[in-house]
């Protein structure tokens, strides 16, 4: 409670320092056809040479003393907008931005010009424009923010058309990934081909994988800000599109114009409607398909001048069915995440910003199997119920003072089987929770020290508690279970906490040209354990509790900023040093099986990783061609006590080069061309290097951790998009792509085939690699009316 | 589990349905042969020792590769609590053709390799250190000048309560050996399950998946049933095919149930799973829990089997 009230103390106290002929702008920035606010605008004044970007609800305060200036607001896409403001008293402005495709014939070449890259403390912070990543060639035709996001220095795939990330060395589970401030556990659809993120539901994508400021916490590596968009609130607007493995319908519009507005976006893959046509009745397959759906919704009300309200869900499900009639076997696995976040945006003053937040967020993951009588379940998940109130307080230009709490109750259930033979059900065990406590609070501030150094200094501290019920099994030396410990409802069994500090400056050498450095460390108190080389969705997410720590990273950066002709052509080159404690494996000759009727973390072990590197980034923003280049030179290893004999290792994405290209051309209005090419050095992998014969049956000695390498992964994409002309009722747009145009046949992995008999001298042993996809077109048509 | 993988992958080539494949050159570097002990003593049998090396993954294996893979000349002792023995090398070449049978029946591999190829393994006659219910045998290799040891006890014989064949679904004639079992009660217990099909089979077969444990079955009553096994690297028309697996009306199968100590089925449990996951590159490889000191992999097990005779109808 002291600290809540401190909170509300802070902006009162600084009023009492600043209180001299002061006056505040402060308003919302708009899309002017839709309503959507826009987020990251520039704010900027004119006589100072200084600004402020619109925060994630689009709102922005600029403090000045009593004076006339020019206020410039501009986002990319959209018309410059300038006013004169005498400003001699508080003011609200409430500002529409208009489209420029609309207003210009042309296409416009000088668009925004930002010089955020050099002027701001963001350290590895990046923007995606939706519209953009529209325009890029997209797997099987399916847009996807989550492998645009690959395409950036600093942040490698995990593997062909996978959806999934490592940030500067860190793990899938690492990635904070919010969706409207939900936490999204699982953004995977089909083991990671497509990510859960529907392209048309999403307004802005934003990924900090450095520098984190510290309202964000919870992960080591990084965070993907989601936004979805919030409907139009000028006109019911309908919009779609037909690809060749899903279709997506999106429905917008005003329930009351200026004031509110909904969008539901719902998109389901129908490779299965299609295919059940084929199958014959008579098949011993039967039965057996795969399909995931998304369903994006989300409400907006403008309660009053100073009161917004949001409340955004999301829904999406995996279904896989397999029968074989044949063998009497059949299997159903669904998992999907579903969220839900209800925000209150109020102004306390033109001054003081105010967003409250209430967060479900539930990932589920079931197997069910059964063939004859014999029975056998496995389940999964992990629930959230999330509170957390932040604020931003903007005492004057020089300042932006953030602040706030943040509470989750986790519920954990990891890897619960249940099986049952007739009438006999199996002792699998009490069905296993984790029920836990995470709280955390934070102040920063974002400042300018002198002309030339900014900074940004913030400290989070954050608490976890894993709490009853609980059973803990005592085990004995050769691992069998002699007694259980058991915990009653809400009785503390363990709790962690740390000061989570964070800095990073900006020191201007002149307007085109800066060097920034940032501080980091992070604390992570959930951890996903993997069993299976590649990410499936029975992997589990525990808590930590008296066995498993939290883990913890510290991270250093330095960087230097540069922008040419007149911000046209943006550079960086960012070094980077990761330490991380308290990484979590599982145990050498862990079996999927050993999670039954036993605690998890009896089976993890523990050790450290680091991961050093230089992110080289060139980047065109306007004009007719656009386009970046990114090039990643890194080392990523982990040391673990118990695995590979205690030696360091590479992590299996270690990758020495990673480089991506990725171009887009602007032909007219109608024609846009899109390139990307890919490259990164071949995963880290671990390879049989003797066998022996026993029970007359091969058996491979395996080389030590992660000692061998894929072959290079690298990959060219084209795609072409006609943008039908434009009527004030309907627009359309088809987009061709073709996937891995040269056809490389990149690794997917690599088997060893075993051919003859030992006994009779003709055994022989080969090695094959298996690549998923050769050259693939694939084709988008998309509507709007 | 396992066919939990299999849909796994089932799934990812459902959806691959463009895949390629084609064979690649790995460099992989000639390491130095390990030890290898796959050693057993059962009850009223002599102990088996069979000591051999590793080889470079990619080698081709022809019969003389084979064979050389054998280690001869190494001290091999047990010691059964109150005396040691050294025991003697035999060599299935080194002796009669009459004997090449009792040989076979001990070592668990058929009669024909036996007299194809030079087959070695570590025993002795002396009835003393034959295998005795209850009693604890320490195992001493030197190979060498390098010593590995291991102490595995045969625990009391369990057995099942009945046993029957049930064809499978609609599989006319095909189907599975269903057992009945009371579990004594206790944690710690721990089994495997071979079988042989009379006329059919040259020795007892253990099908992947063969051992359990009691963790979950403590003290209770169930029926389970299990598959037929294969002879490795079996290329017989009902070891292929939509018959591989099944046992068939009209066969006569001999099951065997061993007791065994729980180190010897953390050793085989880690060794089924590493032959199953072989070739499975999503699965993340298996460490082999031998019960050696010493660095050798491999283990000393002590059984304790009872049989029963099942015809199938």
């Amino acid at each position: 409670m002291k600290i809540f009230l401190f909170f509300f103390i802070i902006p009162f106290y600084s009023f009492l320092s600043f209180s001299q002929n002061k006056f505040t702008i402060s308003g919302y920035v708009k899309d002017a056809k839709s309503g959507e606010i826009l987020i990251g605008a520039n704010v900027y004044i004119k006589e100072i040479l200084k600004g402020t970007t619109t925060n994630q609800y689009g709102f922005f305060s600029i403090t000045l003393p009593e004076g006339k200036y020019t206020l410039v607001v501009s986002f990319l896409g959209f018309e410059e907008f300038t006013q004169k403001i005498d400003l001699s008293k508080d003011q609200r402005l409430n500002i529409n931005l208009k489209d420029k495709s609309i207003t210009t014939k042309e296409v416009v070449i000088t668009g925004e010009r930002s010089d955020k890259n050099t002027q701001s403390t963001d350290m590895g912070r990046m923007e995606l424009e939706m519209e953009k990543v529209k325009t890029l060639p997209a797997f099987m035709g399916e847009v996807d923010v989550l492998k645009t996001i690959q395409l950036l220095p600093g942040v490698q795939s995990s593997g062909e058309g996978n959806s999934g990330f490592y940030v500067r060395g860190g793990g899938p589970d690492q990635n904070l990934i919010l969706l409207d401030e939900a936490v999204v556990y699982n953004a995977a659809h089909l083991f990671g081909f497509f990510s859960v993120f529907n392209a048309d539901a999403i307004k802005n994508v934003e990924l900090i994988k450095g520098g984190m400021p510290a309202q964000y916490g919870g992960r080591l590596a990084s965070v993907l800000d989601i936004s979805m968009k919030e409907g139009n609130n000028q006109h019911f607007q309908v919009e779609g599109g037909i690809g060749v493995i899903s279709s997506r319908l999106t429905l917008q519009g005003p329930i009351k114009k200026d004031k509110a507005s909904f969008i539901v976006s719902g998109r389901r893959t129908y490779a299965d409607i299609l295919a059940e046509p084929f199958i014959p009745e008579k098949s011993i397959f039967k039965g057996t398909g795969y399909y995931f759906y998304d369903l994006n919704t989300k409400l907006n009300y403008i309660l009053s001048d100073r009161d917004r309200l949001f409340v955004s869900g999301y829904f999406g499900r995996d279904v896989f069915s397999y029968n074989n009639k044949k063998a009497g076997f059949k299997v159903d696995i669904p998992w999907g995440n579903a969220t839900t976040s209800m925000r209150w945006n109020h102004l306390f003053s033109d001054k003081l910003f105010m967003n409250t937040t209430l967060v479900f967020s539930d990932y589920k993951f079931s197997f069910g199997a059964s063939q004859s009588d014999f029975e056998f379940k496995l389940y999964s998940g992990i629930q959230d119920w999330n509170a957390k109130v932040d604020f931003t307080y903007f005492p004057n230009i020089r300042h932006n003072i953030k602040y706030g709490i943040n509470y989750t109750f986790h519920t954990f259930v990891p890897s619960n089987a249940s099986a049952k033979q007739g009438d006999v059900e199996f002792d699998t065990g009490k069905i296993k929770k984790y029920f836990a406590n995470e709280a955390a609070a934070y102040i920063s501030d974002d400042f300018d020290l002198t002309d030339r150094l900014r900074i940004n200094a913030g400290v989070r501290f954050s608490y976890f508690q894993h709490i009853g019920p609980f059973d803990r099994y005592v085990k004995n030396e050769i691992g069998q279970t002699i007694d259980t410990i058991i915990y009653s409802k809400n009785q503390p069994i363990t709790d962690y906490n740390g000061w989570e500090p964070r800095a990073s400056l900006r020191f201007k050498i002149n307007s085109n040209n800066s060097i920034k450095a940032a501080y980091t460390r992070n604390y992570q108190y959930v951890h996903l354990a993997s069993l299976s080389a590649i990410a499936l969705p029975t992997d589990t997410w525990m808590p930590s509790t008296e066995i498993v720590q939290p883990q913890v990273s510290t991270q250093y950066a330095i960087g230097y900023f540069k922008n040419f002709k007149d911000n046209m052509y943006e550079s960086s080159v960012e070094l980077y040093y990761k330490d991380m404690k308290n990484l979590v494996e599982y145990k050498e000759g862990a079996l999927p099986e050993d999670n039954i009727k036993e605690n998890l973390d009896h089976l993890l072990t523990f050790g450290s990783g680091e991961s050093y590197g230089a992110e080289f980034f060139f980047k065109k923003a306007q004009g007719k061609f656009t386009g970046w280049i990114g090039y990643t030179l890194s080392w990523t290893n982990r040391t673990f006590l118990e695995i590979n004999n205690g030696e360091t290792f590479p992590a299996r994405y270690d990758r020495r080069h990673d480089a991506s290209v990725v171009l887009t051309y602007n032909m007219s209005d109608k024609w846009t061309v899109s390139a990307v090419f890919v490259y990164g050095t071949g995963n880290a992998i671990t390879l049989p290097i003797e066998r022996y014969f026993f029970e007359g049956r091969v058996v491979n000695i395996y080389s030590k951790r992660n000692e061998f390498r894929m072959p290079a992964y690298h990959r060219a994409d084209i795609s072409v998009t006609w943008n039908h002309k434009k009527t004030e009722k309907f627009e359309s747009s088809f987009n061709f792509s073709i996937y891995n145009v040269y056809n490389r046949y990149n690794p997917y992995f690599i088997y060893f085939a075993n051919e003859g008999d030992v006994t009779k001298g003709t055994f022989k042993v080969s090695a094959k690699q298996v690549s998923l996809f050769p050259i693939l077109p694939s084709a988008n048509w998309n509507f709007k009316f | 589990m396992k066919q939990f993988y299999f849909v796994v992958l089932t799934l990812i080539f459902f959806i691959v349905f463009i895949s390629c494949e084609r064979e690649i050159n790995i460099n992989i570097p000639d390491t130095e042969g390990r030890l290898i002990v796959e050693s057993y003593i059962e009850d009223g049998k002599p102990p088996i020792v069979i000591l051999s090396k590793s080889i470079g993954y990619f080698k081709y294996t022809d019969q003389s590769t084979f064979e050389s893979m054998f280690i001869r000349g190494a001290i091999v002792s047990i010691n059964n609590g109150t005396s040691k023995e050294n025991l003697i090398e035999i060599c299935s070449r080194s002796i009669p053709d009459s004997l090449l049978p009792v040989l076979a029946s001990f070592i668990g591999v058929d009669v024909n390799t036996l007299a194809a190829v030079n087959f070695c393994v570590y025993t002795t006659l002396n009835t003393q250190f034959w295998g005795q219910e209850g009693k604890s045998y320490k195992l001493s290799i030197n190979y060498l000048g390098d010593i590995y040891e291991a102490v595995t006890t045969i625990k009391p014989k369990v057995s099942l309560d009945s046993l029957w064949f049930e064809v499978f679904a609609d599989r006319d004639s095909l189907g599975f050996i269903w057992a009945n079992f009371s579990e004594p009660a206790g944690l710690g217990n721990a089994y495997r399950w071979y079988a042989m099909r009379l006329g059919k089979d040259a020795n007892f077969i253990a099908p992947f998946g063969s051992v359990f444990d009691d963790k979950f079955i403590d003290g209770r009553n169930f029926r389970f049933a299990y598959n037929r096994g294969s002879a490795p690297n079996s290329t017989a028309p009902d070891d292929t095919g939509s018959v591989a697996g099944f046992f068939k009306k009209g066969d006569t199968v001999v099951v065997k149930f061993c007791s065994i100590d729980y180190p010897t089925f953390e050793f085989l449990r880690s060794y089924e799973a590493e032959v199953s996951n072989n070739g499975n590159p999503f699965a993340s490889p298996t460490t082999i829990k031998s019960n050696i000191s010493g660095g050798a992999i491999g283990y000393w097990g002590g059984y304790n089997a009872t049989f029963d005779t099942v015809i199938c109808k």
